[in-house]
């Protein structure tokens, strides 16, 4: 599903989007008018129609962390089968909301549902792209056991060759096939991404979550990442959560956006309801930093 | 051949040499275990802060009417307390691990000095060089089957949790991810750690423990590029460092403790050595 064709690069009209008219030829019939929810002020959040499944929830859901409301009352969700960027400045609350939602952290109020239960996210096969790679560089570790770990839930002692083969085929989507047997403690950050997104692949998950997956990726990789994106939201049919600062990133592959801004959620729509909004594309992509980023990560 | 035969296996002839034998190959391949997962993690020093921790258990168990060889059931218990402390501050307070550790060691080592000194008033014959460099040829009958039992409970325990504690190690959040419960796992590596310390006292002391965590698990390091490699070279390590140094205790008389910890470090030296000399053989050849 290509949203490229119906994005509008209208900056400057502010409230082009308000009222959800003037976009109503996405592939996504059901947009709505602008609907405001209770714990919600900003008027460019367009929820997704009420049947749509919801793979991930937050169901007002906030964190607070030193004194500080890093996510505060969010209420949104992953709509199956989706690729959602999830956009914002440093420090808007970005990468603690996917947290909440992996079950990382817990929230302060609200909950996360999965599916529309609250069943712990670790039997919903969710995987995790994180931003920061806090490897253990001390750790006697290369490549293929990093993937194999994810895939046996288990440090592996010995590689069985089913297993090198899967992982083999796992680094090869990411044209990463040479990496197989290096160090990790040796890789480049571009290379440490992509054996990331191939160790996140191999469970086959239900959900993806990447927070900023091109970054540190030289053009090439992040032309390959793109489209594995694409092919897997729509051959796997895989629910995607994506964080980035990139407004092509998300004209080229996003079903959905979330603008996050100081906590709140600002922005939710269509890539055609939201990317045309000045407001929210100077949140998003020419951003101002706040301060009390948390366990290196950025949002 | 004769003679280095003689060397070799004439020590085995005598019963508390094979006691002292099998009370080293549990104990140090038990450590061995431990120590590649509390070496890349940077917790090294952990064992010898526990052995310090074990010196104040003897003392409390002394202090409670207990005999030395007695003393295991307080100083265990004691340990592994202590180590749950230290976990506990490291992960609810913004003190460094080792800063924990530091006030743990200092503080159990005080209480130790200050029971035995309590009690060296109340009766003599408590021998302290025991306690500081342990006597794996004196190992009481009721130890060594203390240290049969928890030895193996922990040896098979680890079976199932070293993959699993060595996952955390790499990369916690995502081993958490994977389903594994990273804190109880390390409360119980904190808690094996505990438990293989307090034994392994009893064979090299307080002072010489650390030994068998540590040094195995360098050299294992320094020869490995994965953790299954790694837990190779540091088990083969501990079996060969505990078995040559017992040898050389018997026919030069020489403490055992000090023999087997002297064992491991010319090993560390030899790896050090073969390792240099392969990397400069395969820099010619590239």
């Amino acid at each position: 599903m290509s949203q490229k064709s119906n994005i509008h690069h209208s900056h400057g009209h502010l409230h082009s989007s308000n009222h959800g008219h003037g976009h109503t030829h996405s592939p996504d019939a059901s947009i709505k008018s602008p609907t405001v929810g209770n714990d919600q002020k900003s008027p460019w959040i367009f929820k997704p129609e009420s049947t749509a499944k919801r793979s991930m929830e937050w169901d007002n859901v906030s964190f607070q962390y030193g004194g500080r409301q890093v996510v505060d009352g969010i209420t949104s969700w992953l709509c199956q089968g989706e690729l959602t960027c999830i956009c914002g400045s440093n420090g808007a609350g970005k990468t603690q909301l996917l947290r909440l939602g992996l079950g990382l952290i817990k929230p302060t109020c609200g909950v996360v549902k999965y599916d529309g239960s609250m069943v712990s996210p670790l039997k919903r096969n969710i995987a995790y792209v994180p931003q920061q790679k806090n490897i253990n560089r001390n750790f006697p570790a290369t490549v293929i056991e990093v993937l194999i770990a994810a895939y046996r839930g288990a440090w592996p002692l010995s590689i069985r060759k089913v297993e090198r083969d899967l992982a083999a085929t796992m680094l090869q989507r990411l044209g990463s096939l040479n990496l197989l047997d290096k160090d990790v403690g040796v890789l480049s950050g571009g290379e440490l991404q992509r054996v990331f997104i191939a160790r996140a692949l191999i469970t086959d998950p239900q959900i993806l979550i990447l927070d900023e997956p091109m970054a540190a990726v030289d053009s090439k990789g992040r032309q390959m990442i793109q489209e594995l994106m694409m092919q897997l939201k729509s051959d796997q049919k895989m629910t995607i959560a994506l964080i980035t600062h990139s407004d092509t990133i998300v004209e080229m592959i996003a079903d959905r956006v979330m603008f996050l801004e100081k906590g709140k959620l600002v922005g939710w729509g269509l890539p055609s309801q939201v990317m045309n909004v000045q407001e929210l594309r100077e949140v998003a992509f020419f951003g101002h930093d706040h301060e009390g980023v948390i366990d290196g990560g950025e949002g | 051949m004769n003679i280095l035969s003689e060397f070799l296996w004439a020590p085995f002839a005598f019963e508390f040499m094979r006691s002292a034998l099998e009370i080293a190959l549990i104990l140090s391949v038990l450590c061995a275990c431990l120590g590649v997962l509390l070496v890349p993690r940077g917790l090294s020093m952990l064992g010898d802060g526990l052995a310090h921790s074990t010196f104040g258990g003897i003392g409390i168990g002394l202090m409670s009417g207990l005999a030395l060889e007695e003393s295991i059931w307080v100083s265990l218990p004691f340990a592994v307390l202590i180590g749950f402390g230290i976990v506990w501050l490291g992960r609810h307070t913004k003190l460094a691990g080792d800063a924990a550790l530091g006030v743990f060691f200092a503080v159990s080592l005080a209480i130790g000095i200050a029971a035995l000194h309590v009690v060296s008033k109340r009766s003599s014959g408590i021998d302290i060089e025991a306690v500081l460099f342990g006597n794996i040829l004196g190992v009481q009958p009721s130890e060594i089957a203390a240290i049969r039992v928890f030895g193996s409970l922990c040896l098979v325990s680890l079976v199932y949790l070293l993959p699993r504690i060595a996952y955390a190690g790499f990369y916690a959040e995502l081993a958490s991810l994977s389903g594994i419960r990273v804190v109880a796992k390390e409360y119980l590596l904190i808690a094996m750690t505990a438990v293989a310390t307090v034994l392994a006292v009893k064979a090299v002391g307080v002072m010489l423990v650390s030994a068998w965590l540590v040094i195995p698990a360098t050299i294992g390091r320094h020869l490995s590029r994965t953790f299954g490699a790694m837990l190779f070279w540091t088990i083969l390590t501990a079996i060969l460092g505990s078995t040559i140094g017992l040898v050389i205790s018997f026919n030069f008389d020489i403490p055992s403790g000090s023999s087997m910890t002297l064992s491991l470090g010319v090993l560390f030296i030899v790896a050090l050595v073969f390792k240099g000399l392969v990397k400069n053989r395969a820099n010619q050849f590239s």
